[in-house]
């Protein structure tokens, strides 16, 4: 890749022009500023520009030339974007008419008219390259700063995100279940998505989304914290009005994610908020806190809530043994842990041995 | 004959080639003497032979391009005319060619003059 010079390095002049005496005359006017370069028609213009297009200042075009003319020239620059870098003048005896528009419509900066005067056409020049100098520095200017945002928006989501996993983890370690829990949902739900991803690619699941996905997944119980430590880590089975209470993790952990400001500008907040508080839904509606039916859940809701009953189904808690793996498969797919989408069901029986084999290697079942 | 005499009998403007040729009189002058050898007032003859409107329009705007640079206003004038009368669809150039003709004749006698 050729380097950009900065605009004060560029110094040479092309001139093309058919005519000596025209050439003479402009290579006269420039001679004390810029080193100039000559070509009698386009062709030569063209080798010229391709080899100088990072020292070239600007360019005096003619249009009428044999060989290859000033607009079949012009048509080429634009093709390879090189009219942003170098100015180009026509010469001509013309102001008006159809070449005069189509070399204004490629991107001519301005139209030299012949017979030539020299003083006018230093001042156009001059007036042009420090234009485009100023351009050029604002682009540099406008990079860097684009550079620095995002090197700092990077490091905010970074800061953002560490939080809340963290604050995900010391839930879990509170809910008497270790941090590996929020793990195992991120590396599932990535797993279940990306065989999603290839049996129904009208998802759009990308690579980036499903990464993006699968560590949004790690907040959707951080609504937790505000549940009482007697109703999480009760033994036994909740009645009614716990269980209500419990219910409320879902919206409280919304809140928590909207009250970390960075969190909410970053790309993972409108997945972690929607997890988060739809983790709990189920397909046929009868789920919590919306009741939302069939797919008015979002695929990633979904998918995390396969996920977190997978996992509640094959890990020892304080209220319950761990089932085996096939026995997990078993009741989701008929239905004992709620009601699920046919589609993700089908990704779940087409994995369940990686699932086992992957995620859960260590585990004794 | 020499450079500013040359120009007075051609009526040439010296501000306006000075302008032109940034004050460097020995370089118009160079270019003076060669005018003679410029190619575009017979490729106007052959367009003219032809009846080659295409030919006829390009060849005399040329020619019109150098005549103005060097300052020689009688010939860029008729230059002129017969590039817009030929652009306008005209059909008949024969007094505009006939002025042009005697406009660079009289040029070209000029100028084998000069330095002689």
């Amino acid at each position: 890749m050729m380097t950009e010079l900065h605009t004060e390095q560029r110094k040479k002049l092309l001139i093309v022009d058919d005519v000596e005496l025209n050439r003479a005359v402009l290579a006269e006017a420039f001679h004390e500023e810029y080193e100039i370069l000559e070509a009698e028609n386009g062709q030569i213009a063209l080798d010229c520009i391709f080899a100088e297009a990072n020292t070239l200042a600007a360019v005096l075009l003619d249009v009428l030339m044999p060989v290859l003319d000033g607009i079949a020239v012009l048509e080429w620059m634009a093709s390879k974007n090189l009219l942003d870098r170098i100015p180009v003048f026509t010469l001509t005896s013309e102001t008006l008419g159809e070449t005069i528009d189509k070399a204004y419509e490629l991107g001519v900066v301005d139209v030299i008219p012949k017979p030539f005067n020299p003083v006018f056409i230093r001042r156009r020049l001059s007036n042009i390259l420090e234009l485009y100098r100023h351009r050029r520095d604002l682009q540099l200017m406008v990079q860097h700063q684009t550079a620095k945002i995002k090197e700092q928006a990077d490091a905010l989501r970074y800061n953002s995100f560490t939080i809340i996993e963290t604050l995900s983890t010391a839930i879990e370690f509170r809910n008497s279940e270790s941090g590996e829990h929020i793990k195992r949902i991120r590396d599932l739900t990535a797993m279940l998505l990306r065989v999603l991803a290839e049996m129904h690619p009208r998802f759009e699941l990308t690579h980036e989304r499903i990464q993006l996905i699968s560590e949004a997944a790690v907040m959707h119980d951080v609504g937790k914290i505000s549940i009482p430590d007697q109703i999480l880590g009760k033994p036994g089975r909740l009645d009614p009005e716990e269980f209500e209470i419990i219910k409320t993790h879902t919206l409280r952990g919304c809140e928590i994610l909207d009250s970390v400001e960075q969190l909410r500008r970053s790309e993972i907040y409108q997945y972690a908020y929607d997890i988060c508080r739809h983790h709990h839904e189920r397909y046929d509606g009868h789920g919590y806190p919306d009741g939302l039916i069939g797919d008015e859940i979002s695929i990633w809701a979904q998918v995390v809530s396969l996920a977190d009953v997978y996992d509640a189904l094959v890990s020892e808690r304080v209220y319950k043994k761990a089932y085996s793996h096939d026995a997990a498969v078993h009741m989701i797919c008929s239905g004992e842990c709620g009601v699920f989408n046919p589609h993700l069901l089908q990704v779940l029986t087409s994995c369940a041995i990686d699932i086992q084999n992957q995620l859960y290697a260590d585990s004794p079942l | 004959m020499n450079l500013n005499e040359a120009m007075q009998r051609l009526s040439i403007s010296e501000d306006q080639v000075r302008l032109i040729f940034s004050n460097n009189l020995g370089l118009y002058e160079r270019f003076l003497l060669k005018f003679p050898q410029d190619t575009s007032y017979n490729a106007l003859c052959i367009g003219m032979e032809r009846n080659n409107r295409f030919e006829i329009e390009n060849a005399a705007h040329t020619l019109k391009g150098v005549s103005g640079n060097l300052g020689l206003d009688r010939l860029y004038r008729a230059c002129d005319a017969l590039v817009c009368t030929v652009r306008a669809g005209g059909q008949d150039f024969s007094a505009i060619y006939s002025e042009l003709t005697h406009a660079y004749r009289d040029a070209v006698t000029v100028i084998s003059e000069l330095n002689a």
